[in-house]
């Protein structure tokens, strides 16, 4: 039976809610079958040790499941095939890459960005974990004393069970999509997050903080609570290519951001080209409050990802920015979803993609502005850069507004590197490669200035070396 | 209705909608020759419950073709646009220019827009733009033009036409600049 | 780079060069010598080849050079790219300079410093930052120029006298050997070109660089101390002089240079 955790456990600081220790929690390994059936959702519950009301919300969804249909725009998803996938692998009982079958293109990607040993490894998914528990300690115990939760999913439905029941599954039900009501069933890992009224978390958390497999896993369920006037900003992912045997990751985020509260969230991805990345995310943001998405797609065979506000409440603020990248057989379809539903509300939508090697960049984004919602402005600019012909940039922007006093505008452009600019820079002494690395930079600098600086340099390197190998 | 546009071949097109229509109406140009050209005006001034669906595509085909599609929507009453484009250029159609605008005015509380503008760019060399608006006559004008003793109803037909004009200046034939013209202050019924 | 009085000795020697663009000849078998520290203008009607002979000089790809060679000292740069000109010590300043959003002029100005420092001086370390930093400020203020334009995107938003502007900081802070200047003077109001004009004389003078400035009209002249003057006219060139040259020019037009 359920091993139960005693209240001195769980004031020992949140750096024992790792992996390590969570693993001795649940039963014996249980052997991974491909497929999705009920008994697999069965197993996936009970290794869980889970409340019957999360079991029978799993199978609910799972029924929807089956009935949706694929989406009929978007990516193109006919090669992926639900049967061959598997569902649930228990951390202990992960399959481990051998270093020798990681691809030598990510290997070499480490290499030259300079990623250190022991993160290599660990993005190579061959098992080693990676030691974040020394930095994670002092943080911890920082955040606990305000109040903060900040645990897997899976461990705050067993700890915080009435706060977890009262909001998941509120903002993004699982009849809301197809992988949506996947997610919904078969769901394991991702971040839950809480902060209290008026606290503000000064230093951004970044899930490396927690690093286990389970954070990277395929159906990561993330919740993020924000009470009345607090503010945080989580950050997730990295620039490095992260490698997995798992070619489908479907994620769900649902954030609360109450009254005069501020969320940024800030993701960037850069799966190995075999993953089909299909999230859904979206927002809630109520009277005077702030929410920020910013979503940087660098990497994965086909990301559909649609990062979505609702401003419900007066006065409520939407940002999203996004940055695609798209290289030799990835289609990033991106974009970004505002719906304004209060007065004076107001957001802005910056979408910058760049397309080479024949990449398909695709923007899809929808600005809606309810009867009622007076006083609301929005304001949408995309640009497309394409690196050479083969490439390929789609804008799909729907606009669609129901309320006379508001002013909503958009507007997008889809350009080259230009010779002009290129033989420009070249007088001044830069190689070819130089120069455009200089004008690709550029063009991503106003959304990559708002990460993390950690994230923005690598990015930099990351953005010089892809062009550095853009003819290949 | 479908559109083949040849080589060396400019064809504009200005349009003038009152009355609304029920279904959906799909115009589709198709740019296949060298150098051809496509110019596009229109200008729609809903009332009652009018409404306008259509969907205009624009397919560059070949290269140094050029597009350029310029909508206005003035809508009163309960009247709505919902207008869906797509300009695509296609791999062949090197060295292409389109520029697609779709600017819209809401005149009353029930009216509505629906824009869609979309581009699907497949090769590098082009210069694309697009761009689309929803928003209502500006305060600030309207207060202008009052204040110098212009009455309400007046000011607000000055701005709309002003609204208008932007693109209709734009027409290069002056002949169809002035029909456009025309049918605007013929219409000005509506704003009664 | 310090203002010390360089005693630089090197020679740009252009031979019978002649380009095309499109299938047109534009420039034809031009040739002229111009040492470390020398100012040559040269002066030209519209449509004369001014600005096909500079940017072809510096290898922009959309000129054809037809026959004829370039040199800097004993380095042939006839078919090398542009960056490799740049590295050898050519400058171009631009008659239109290209805007590149987000991309600083100090990042872009380091890059391209340690590129051709790196070219010169393989072993050399990368410039720091800080003190690079503080030269270009130094000499974006020198021009009456915001120093904070060290973090602006390069070019954009800037004005046609501040693109000018740009482009003289940026030869300064590159120090080439030689500079070919492309209608510096065009647009500026008469305290800029006055401001550039003393750039100029001190770039020559001071540093050595050897200086190449084409132009239109004479107005520039009234601040600078050429060395040689010489008319272009049809992609000739059809006369060559002092500054009583362009005086001339001043008072009769090129009517008398511009041949069949």
């Amino acid at each position: 039976m359920k091993k139960k955790t005693s209240s001195k456990e769980r004031t020992h600081n949140a750096s024992n809610a790792h992996v390590s220790d969570f693993k001795t929690k649940t039963k014996s390994a249980y052997e991974a079958k491909n497929g999705l059936n009920q008994e697999v959702i069965h197993q996936i519950s009970e290794q869980k040790n889970e409340p019957q009301w999360m079991r029978d919300m799993r199978f609910r969804s799972y029924q929807i499941f089956i009935e949706k249909p694929l989406p009929r725009w978007g990516g193109d998803l006919s090669a992926l095939d639900f049967d061959s996938l598997s569902y649930y692998v228990r951390p202990q009982g992960q399959r481990e890459t051998a270093w020798e079958d990681v691809p030598k293109e990510i290997k070499e990607t480490f290499e030259k960005l300079g990623v250190p040993e022991a993160e290599r490894k660990f993005l190579a998914g061959t098992g080693a974990q990676f030691d974040s528990e020394v930095i994670y300690h002092s943080l911890a115990e920082s955040l606990e004393k305000k109040g903060v939760i900040f645990m897997a999913t899976d461990e705050a439905l067993q700890k915080h069970p009435v706060l977890f029941k009262k909001y998941f599954g509120t903002i993004i039900p699982p009849e809301d999509n197809k992988f949506a009501a996947l997610n919904t069933a078969v769901w394991s890992g991702g971040t839950f997050l809480y902060i209290p009224k008026g606290v503000h978390v000064d230093l951004p958390l970044q899930a490396y903080f927690r690093i286990n497999r389970e954070n990277m896993g395929q159906f990561e369920r993330t919740l993020i609570i924000a009470e009345e006037g607090s503010s945080v900003h989580y950050v997730e992912g990295c620039t490095a290519p992260t490698y997995t045997t798992n070619s489908l990751h479907s994620a769900v985020v649902e954030i609360i951001v109450k009254e005069g509260a501020r969320v940024q969230y800030t993701t960037v991805q850069n799966w190995s080209n075999n993953v089909y990345n299909l999230v859904t995310k979206r927002a809630v943001a109520y009277k005077n409050a702030e929410m920020m998405w910013l979503d940087c797609n660098l990497g994965s065979k086909l990301t559909m990802k649609y990062p979505a506000i609702y401003l419900r409440g007066e006065g409520a603020r939407g940002e999203i920015q996004s940055l695609a990248l798209s290289g030799n057989g990835q289609h990033q379809d991106a974009g970004a979803k505002v719906i304004h539903c209060a007065p004076n509300t107001h957001s802005t939508i910056m979408a910058r993609s760049i397309s080479k090697n024949g990449g398909r960049s695709s923007y899809r984004g929808l600005v809606r502005v309810l009867r009622g919602a007076v006083g609301s402005t929005s304001r949408v600019v995309c640009h497309a850069l394409l690196l050479d012909g083969k490439s390929i940039s789609d804008t799909y922007p729907l606009t669609d507004v129901r309320e006379q006093k508001s002013s909503i505008a958009h507007e997008a452009s889809v350009t080259k590197i230009s010779d002009d600019q290129l033989f420009y820079l070249s007088s001044r002494g830069l190689s070819e490669d130089e120069a455009a690395s200089a004008i690709v930079n550029g063009f991503a600098s106003p959304i990559v200035k708002k990460l993390p600086m950690e994230y923005g340099l690598e990015l930099n390197r990351l953005l010089a070396m892809q062009i550095s190998e853009r003819k290949k | 209705m479908d559109i083949y546009i040849q080589k060396n071949v400019s064809f504009t097109l200005a349009g003038f909608f009152l009355k609304g229509w029920n279904s959906r109406t799909h115009l589709n140009i198709f740019l296949e020759g060298e150098y051809s050209r496509f110019n596009c005006s229109f200008c729609i001034l809903g009332s009652k419950k009018n409404i306008f669906p259509f969907d205009i595509s624009v397919i560059h085909r070949a290269p140094h073709s050029v597009s350029s599609v310029v909508i206005r929507s003035v809508l009163f009453d309960e009247s709505k646009v919902d207008s869906r484009g797509l300009v695509r250029v296609e791999k062949d159609a090197i060295d292409s220019t389109t520029s697609f605008s779709h600017h819209a005015l809401l005149f009353s509380e029930k009216s509505t827009a629906i824009v869609f503008p979309a581009l699907e760019i497949l090769t590098d060399s082009v210069a694309a733009h697009h761009a689309a608006s929803v928003a209502q006559l500006d305060a600030d004008s309207l207060w202008y033009l009052m204040s110098r003793g212009i009455p309400r109803k007046n000011a607000e037909l000055l701005l709309v036409q002003g609204f208008f004009d932007q693109d209709i200046q734009k027409i290069e034939n002056h002949s169809l600049q002035e029909i456009m013209r025309k049918k605007l202050r013929a219409s000005h019924a509506i704003y009664a | 780079m310090n203002k010390k009085n360089r005693k630089r000795n090197h020679t740009l020697l252009i031979k019978n060069f002649s380009v095309s663009t499109n299938g047109t000849s534009i420039v034809k078998d031009v040739s002229l010598t111009v040492k470390s520290g020398e100012l040559h203008v040269i002066m030209g009607p519209n449509g004369s080849g001014k600005s096909t002979l500079l940017n072809a000089l510096m290898g922009n790809p959309k000129y054809h050079i037809q026959s004829g060679s370039i040199k800097i000292d004993s380095t042939v740069l006839t078919n090398l790219s542009s960056d490799i000109r740049a590295k050898n010590g050519l400058f171009l300043g631009f008659q239109y300079p290209v805007e590149i959003p987000g991309a600083t002029l100090g990042s872009v100005l380091r890059m391209a410093k340690n590129a051709i420092e790196k070219s010169v001086h393989p072993q050399a370390p990368a410039l720091a930052p800080a003190e690079f930093s503080r030269e270009l400020k130094r000499i974006l203020s020198s021009l009456g120029m915001k120093e904070d334009l060290y973090s602006h995107a390069m070019n954009e938003g800037f004005s046609g006298g501040e693109k000018k502007k740009s482009e003289i900081v940026q030869m300064l802070a590159l120090q080439p050997k030689f500079a070919l200047l492309d209608e510096i003077d065009s647009g500026l109001d008469i305290d800029a070109l006055g401001t550039i004009a003393k750039a100029i004389q001190e770039a020559v003078q001071v540093h050595g660089i050897g200086v190449v400035l084409v132009t239109h009209y004479t107005r520039i002249l009234k601040y600078l101390e050429p060395d040689r003057v010489h008319v272009l006219a049809n992609g000739k060139i059809v006369a060559s002089g002092t500054r009583v040259l362009a005086e001339d020019i001043e008072v009769h037009g090129y009517g008398g240079y511009v041949s069949v």
